[in-house]
């Protein structure tokens, strides 16, 4: 007889294998899970075992998806990615699509700021739909995000950041992420956090429109507390303009580097 | 001096402002930091650079 926690509940079996529990127990899953592993089902059970039966063919409980996150990443990765919290600032090109890749990942914490609402012109780069068109991109990307199934609590300010609202907003988090438009909301931005949050460190956007080569959009770490992504030159506001797939380039690699930073690398 | 990891030879006395200018910086679009603090634009025209000081100057293109 082999005592083992099936499903977070202890259970005796007589049988050898996972395949032969499954058919006796007759659960419905189709994803198994041998202390903190996805194994395949002809796998031996031992005493002790620590095992989740799940049916991944319907949405799961948070309990299931932070099992499956361990399984993926390993236990110490996802309690780092859970316990950290990113403050971003500015939803367009970039923050949109950095919130959704650092929610995916199951950083545990965004907190998402912009002060403007979704228009058609949005459309072309930025992670909405047509429905959106009106609404705050605070509130549109938080119900997106919210229909991910991911493990992310998600706090908004709808608000224009100036230099004096960034340190009161921004002052529980340890990771800011620069995702604004403007070069002087930039510059604004990354000199008030630098200056006045000692602990903070800044991810910022420079440089990612038009179609030149993506291997042109690199991470720099130009200052001890200031990492910069981008080629560096290519201006939104002359020339072609901004367009998806590079935004979408320079976004993720902030959210990479951002990534990082939360599992303690500290280089690029 | 050392801008950026280059080295200048200042020849006078100079300001951070009028050194930003003259390299073609628009001073509303850089963070700069000299021996390691950062300076902010309000103080560029009262900094004033020898030539023992190191700068880093980083600065930002528009789009997001």
């Amino acid at each position: 007889m082999k005592t083992l926690t099936l499903n977070n509940t202890l259970y005796q079996t007589l049988t050898t294998t996972y395949d032969q529990l499954k058919q006796t127990t007759q659960i419905n899953a189709n994803h198994l899970i041998v202390n903190g592993h996805s194994q395949p089902w002809h796998t031996d059970i031992h005493s002790g075992d620590e095992v989740l039966m799940i049916d991944n063919r319907a949405p799961l409980s948070p309990p299931i998806r932070r099992a499956l996150y361990n399984a993926r990443y390993g236990k110490d990765i996802m309690d780092k990615l859970q316990n950290a919290s990113v403050a971003i600032c500015g939803l367009g090109g970039l923050g949109s699509v950095i919130a959704i890749a650092l929610a995916r990942v199951g950083v545990g914490h965004l907190l998402l700021i912009d002060y403007d609402t979704v228009d058609a012109t949005n459309l072309a780069r930025q992670q909405y739909y047509l429905s959106d068109i009106g609404r705050y991109k605070t509130d549109a990307l938080k119900a997106h995000i919210e229909q991910m199934g991911t493990l992310t609590t998600i706090d908004t300010s709808t608000t224009k950041l100036n230099e004096e609202n960034i340190v009161p907003l921004l002052a529980n988090y340890s990771i800011i992420c620069e995702a604004l438009d403007a070069p002087e909301m930039k510059a604004m931005l990354v000199n008030t956090a630098l200056t006045h949050l000692p602990d903070a460190v800044v991810v910022s956007g420079s440089g990612m429109a038009g179609y030149a080569s993506g291997n042109l959009i690199q991470c720099k770490q130009l200052l001890s507390r200031l990492y910069i992504v981008g080629d560096g030159t290519s201006e939104g506001e002359d020339g072609i303009g901004l367009m998806a797939p590079r935004v979408g380039l320079c976004a993720h690699a902030q959210a990479t580097q951002i990534m990082r930073l939360i599992l303690n690398e500290k280089t690029v | 001096m050392k801008a950026n990891g280059k080295e200048i030879l200042l020849s006078t006395p100079t300001t951070l402002k009028a050194f930003l200018t003259e390299q073609g910086y628009n001073i509303e679009r850089v963070v700069v930091e000299k021996n390691g603090a950062i300076v902010t634009n309000e103080h560029f025209e009262h900094t004033q650079l020898s030539n023992d000081d190191r700068i880093e100057i980083v600065h930002f293109v528009g789009g997001g």
